[in-house]
């Protein structure tokens, strides 16, 4: 729910100082509202993140470029709804590894705060039929697992004792399709197998 | 996906709806100039109705997209169409599937789902024709997210 | 402009199987000639709401040859009419309706083909892949007297999905059969297929 607007200078204006002006507007309601920290900068982005926190709501935003007395016409976005269109950051991943097995324990990603001392609201809150899609690849075997979890852990069972397995999980919700936000890869060896071990002695 | 609207309960396969609209989303919405207007309100929503009129108010916005909304939206472009169709017949199927709880009294219409099916008609109502049509179209993605919380 | 005198095509059916859905008919015979077809849909609701109105087919270009899949216009669980017109230059046919209306819950189901397989101590099952609408579930059990029958939902074709692990010296089967949600129906069972985990159980 970290929402930032982007643009790109005018054309034929680049190294020219520019400055913008930004504005947002609640759908549904009356007026166009000012950003203040986005008057006048020369910044090419804007975040709205506070502006567009009730995710219930859609928003349009627009920007307008002033260079000395000069300025052009509003830029404007098209319709924004947070709540369907946020991209919904991967969890932690933690890996414990064990003989013929591995156990992921997922934390779910936090939704922006606009400051730390406002409580830390999971993601999992915000979106309660949130479902984790955990993959996990061997490089040895080639061969690739896939699973889905509702709650934040899970144990992969019936695999090779000393082998490396690696691990990307990706946070999906229902709902129109969405860009994916899948975790860094993160790897890691199963144990030795023991029972080889005391045969050997 | 299962749809609970009170006592009758019903599947329909939401995600593939709503991948549907999102194909033309940005293009419906992008015809709607009367952004200061919104005709599915929140405090109008299915979710924050009574269960026990949630069908009957669910079956009359159906209605409402079928009869007025699909069946008057204009374009030329056939992949429009075609995603038009594809949402309009699927609309089609939900309310078959709703007939038969009304068919089995499981789908009452109470004073909650009149009084707010009343003030979406008359948002609807307030604006041009065409322009109502394009603006309900438009909030399609509102309208399913209504659905998504009922399941 | 191009008159009518192009005969229609004729014999217009729908044949549908695993959920994909191919139009086809008599093809109108020109000698020398390719002669292009074009087809249109109308679903249920355009039937109820816009009799007048004909979709065309995501085939937008006019097809050649004398049948067109289908299977992506029709989205929804209702009742779909067709119609095709032949083109040769400017000459254009009349447009010729298939008789009876088609709807998806008719689809002939069949059951996938299957290759249970062991690896190492682990049973594992690859379903043939039969296209994004079809789901499978799988059912399974070990070779005994009053065995416990297990079974696993798999979203798609093309892939393995490990069923078990084994003991040696058991015998492990399972079967297959297709389901599609959207239509509530399900396919027969495939064939019983197992497999067999040499040696004798280890000493406890």
């Amino acid at each position: 729910m970290k929402n930032v607007l982007h643009w790109d200078p005018p054309e034929g204006l680049t190294g020219v100082e520019v400055l913008y002006t930004v504005q947002y507007f609640i759908y549904g309601q009356k007026k166009w509202l000012d950003k203040p920290e986005c008057r006048k900068s020369n910044r090419t982005y804007c975040d709205l993140s506070a502006e567009t926190s009730d995710y219930e709501h859609q928003y349009y935003a627009r920007v307008k470029a002033s260079r000395k007395a000069t300025c052009s016409k509003w830029t404007e976005t098209g319709r924004f709804y947070p709540y369907l269109e946020t991209q919904i950051g991967p969890p932690a991943v933690a890996l414990t590894a064990g003989e013929k097995s591995i156990s992921v324990v997922l934390t779910a990603s936090e939704k922006w705060r606009r400051t730390l001392e406002e409580g830390a609201v999971s993601m999992q809150q915000v979106y309660p039929a949130l479902v984790y899609n955990v993959s996990m690849y061997s490089p040895q075997s080639h061969r690739m697992w896939w699973q889905c979890v509702a709650n934040g852990s899970l144990v992969v069972p019936w695999l090779e004792p000393d082998t490396l397995y690696c691990v990307r999980v990706e946070a999906l919700v229902p709902g129109p399709p969405r860009l994916p936000l899948p975790s860094e890869k993160q790897c890691i060896s199963t144990l030795k197998d023991q029972t080889q071990e005391w045969k050997i002695k | 996906k299962t749809l609970r609207l009170g006592s009758c309960v019903i599947s329909t396969n939401l995600q593939k709806i709503q991948s549907t609209f999102s194909e033309i989303r940005d293009s419906v919405q992008a015809e709607d100039r009367n952004i200061d207007t919104r005709i599915l309100s929140k405090s109008l929503s299915l979710q924050d109705t009574e269960p026990s009129d949630q069908c009957c108010l669910l079956r009359r916005v159906l209605r409402l997209y079928l009869e007025r909304v699909f069946k008057n939206y204009q374009t030329s472009d056939p992949h429009t169409l075609r995603k038009i169709s594809s949402l309009a017949n699927s609309f089609l199927t939900i309310l078959k599937d709703l007939r038969l709880c009304h068919d089995r009294k499981t789908c009452h219409c109470g004073e909650e789902a009149a009084e707010k099916y009343g003030q979406i008609l008359s948002h609807f109502e307030e604006l041009a024709p065409q322009a109502a049509v394009v603006k309900t179209l438009g909030e399609l993605d509102i309208f399913l997210q209504w659905l998504e919380e009922t399941s | 402009d191009g008159v009518a005198v192009l005969p229609a095509p004729q014999n217009l059916s729908v044949h549908s199987t695993n959920m994909k859905h191919i139009l086809t008919w008599s093809p109108v015979v020109v000698p020398g000639q390719t002669i292009y077809y074009s087809v249109q849909y109308q679903g249920e609701y355009e039937s109820l709401y816009l009799s007048h109105m004909w979709i065309p087919s995501h085939w937008d270009s006019p097809i050649a040859k004398p049948e067109c899949d289908v299977t992506d216009d029709i989205t929804a669980t209702v009742w779909y009419n067709f119609r095709v017109s032949a083109t040769l230059g400017s000459q254009t046919s009349a447009w010729s309706i298939l008789e009876h209306p088609f709807n998806r819950n008719s689809t002939v189901l069949t059951p996938p083909k299957t290759e249970v397989t062991k690896d190492g101590s682990h049973m594992v099952i690859e379903l043939e892949d039969l296209g994004p609408h079809l789901e499978f579930n799988v059912v399974y059990w070990r070779s005994e007297p009053d065995a416990e029958e297990r079974s696993k939902l798999i979203k798609n074709g093309g892939i393995s999905v490990h069923l078990q692990t084994m003991e040696p010296g058991a015998k492990y089967c399972a079967k297959a059969q297709t389901l599609v949600k959207a239509i509530e129906r399900r396919s027969a069972f495939s064939r019983v297929e197992c497999v067999e985990v040499e040696g004798e159980a280890l000493p406890l």
